[in-house]
């Protein structure tokens, strides 16, 4: 094969390359990440299910020493995760990541789409950044609308798996309703009456 | 009046004889035949790209995630075979379809890893991998000009997209101000044209669509009274800033084209930047309560300066659409400004006489630029 063709068969493979990588690459992540389980609540309660995804808050613990006023520190902010045991969600504290990461041994590192450039966060209270971000999880087309009443109605706890990689990214798993992974929860419902 | 019609007409001037007109008829069906294929041809691949992001938005739970990636991973290689081959044995058409829809779907594979990964990077990173990762093989590969068009459309969305939503105005505005520019360089850069098919071609044209694009929406900014030149950093696009690098850039490609490293183009062509630039930037040189009446005159201004231009250039089409365009301007600004009937009553009458005088100017000038050609013929 001369090196014309190699160089197409390059081109041509590159991106299943790239995203083949890309995917090894999340495996390998979630395949060392701790799993966490934390709760969850709307970020809009009138309107939880956004068409195909979930758009949610996680309901942090926080540890009780949490400043009120320690900021985050540039366009990262950091959180310590701490296991509290008995199946109890983690208890957190939230930081400048020069603070939180040499002294925590699970962590998870975010940083705001907005201050991808130069935006300072510098202001910005670490506790309000951790409590106000909203997070999209997807669910099946076809099991939406069942979703979408169960997650309405507020008699339900839901709750999330979330890993956290080594690098201190966050990848979500799981969902749970009252307990049960929600595809189980869904199955021991009973049939709605039709209408 | 149908192609045959007019060139029967033309026949019956003694300006064609018979066997010119059945050249130009066979021609012209051909290549209008080849042309209505190419449009089936990409409407079909577009449909298929849509159609499979449509599949995986469904997010079907029976399928294990698993099968699915691997499933759309084999299709990807399949189509990236399918082009190889096409492009070695000539196939074009074959070529093309395979190219567009493996861009496409590399950016439905996308989306499927954000689903099953849960990932919650930003629509704009997103975009970026995408358009990083499929710009090679297009840029060498491909030669159909929808899917240029395309890849144009998804260079700009990703840019706005990635500079909007991290509320980058400065960037944002560098990036609305310069790319119709940047394109323009791009398009009609004398070497570039010569080493690469299609692309500059392409370019140039949405570098154009994108400043009288840019120039016509100025008019709204005569709405918004400067009464403080500290409103600037009010809005993201505060333009006046970059008046001067801009009108500078626009007398650089002019240069550029007199040393004769830019294709040579008609003078009314060139003078289309620059009088864009200052059209653009206008609102934002001084200070100025709400006019929108100077705004309209503007836009009108503009629109008769394009048909100039189209006179100039060799497209009289676009002259038909500057008055057209004109027209409709003239009367949304009664509309617009008079309040009372009796205003919009006599606002109306003054824009259907100057309509109608418009009008028969520019069929003047038309009729005037025929007989010139058949004298020169």
């Amino acid at each position: 094969m001369n090196q014309r063709l190699l160089f197409l068969t390059g081109l041509l493979l590159l991106p299943t390359l790239v995203l083949g990588s890309l995917v090894l690459k999340k495996e390998y992540d979630l395949s060392t990440a701790k799993i966490w389980r934390v709760d969850i609540g709307g970020y809009d309660p009138r309107d939880l299910l956004y068409g195909h995804y979930l758009d949610f808050r996680i309901n942090w613990s926080w540890r009780k020493d949490q400043s009120k006023t320690a900021a985050c520190n540039g366009a990262e902010c950091c959180l310590c995760l701490e296991e509290q045991g008995n199946n109890l969600p983690p208890v957190v504290q939230a930081g400048a990541c020069d603070v939180i990461k040499p002294a925590c041994p699970h962590f998870v590192i975010e940083r705001d789409d907005q201050s991808f450039f130069d935006y300072d966060h510098s202001a910005v209270v670490a506790r309000d950044f951790w409590q106000n971000r909203s997070y999209q999880y997807f669910i099946p087309e076809d099991s939406a609308p069942e979703l979408d009443d169960y997650l309405r109605d507020n008699k339900h706890k839901h709750s999330l798996d979330i890993r956290v990689t080594r690098s201190g990214k966050m990848k979500f798993d799981e969902l749970y309703i009252d307990g049960k992974p929600w595809r189980e929860f869904l199955r021991a419902q009973p049939p709605k009456p039709a209408n | 009046m149908s192609l045959r019609n007019k060139l029967q007409k033309w026949q019956a001037a003694g300006v064609i004889d018979a066997a010119a007109v059945e050249r130009i008829m066979q021609h012209e069906q051909g290549s209008g035949g080849l042309r209505f294929v190419h449009a089936m041809l990409a409407i079909g691949a577009l449909a298929i790209v849509l159609g499979m992001a449509a599949i995986i938005s469904t997010n079907w739970d029976f399928i294990p995630p698993a099968v699915k990636l691997v499933a759309h991973i084999l299709l990807n290689l399949l189509l990236a075979g399918g082009a190889f081959y096409a492009h070695q044995h000539g196939r074009n058409a074959a070529r093309e379809i395979c190219l567009f829809l493996l861009a496409g779907f590399n950016l439905t594979l996308l989306a499927l890893i954000g689903q099953i990964y849960q990932t919650q990077s930003p629509t704009w990173q997103a975009l970026t991998l995408w358009l990083m990762v499929i710009s090679p093989f297009l840029f060498v590969l491909a030669r159909a000009r929808f899917t240029v068009v395309c890849w144009c459309v998804a260079f700009m969305t990703t840019l706005l997209t990635a500079t909007s939503i991290l509320y980058q105005f400065h960037l944002l505005s560098v990036v609305t101000n310069f790319l119709p520019l940047a394109f323009l360089l791009a398009g009609q850069l004398v070497w570039l044209r010569k080493i690469w098919p299609v692309w500059p071609r392409i370019f140039a044209a949405v570098g154009y669509l994108l400043l009288v694009f840019s120039a016509m929406t100025a008019q709204m900014f005569w709405r918004i009274p400067l009464a403080d030149m500290t409103m600037l950093a009010e809005f993201p696009i505060g333009l006046g800033i970059f008046f001067w690098p801009m009108l500078v850039a626009a007398g650089l490609l002019m240069f550029a084209r007199h040393k004769q490293k830019l294709i040579a183009l008609p003078t009314s062509l060139d003078l289309l930047p620059v009088v864009s630039v200052v059209l653009i930037h206008l609102p934002w040189l001084f200070l100025h309560p709400e006019w929108p009446v100077l705004g309209a005159a503007l836009f009108m201004a503009y629109w008769a300066f394009l048909g100039w231009v189209g006179v100039q250039s060799g497209y009289r089409w676009l002259l038909s659409l500057a008055v057209v365009v004109i027209s409709i301007r003239l009367v949304v600004v009664y509309v617009e400004i008079f309040g009372s009937l009796l205003q919009t009553g006599v606002g109306l009458i003054v824009s259907g006489v100057l309509l109608i005088g418009l009008v028969l100017a520019a069929r003047k000038l038309l009729r005037r630029l025929v007989e010139k050609a058949g004298q020169a013929s």
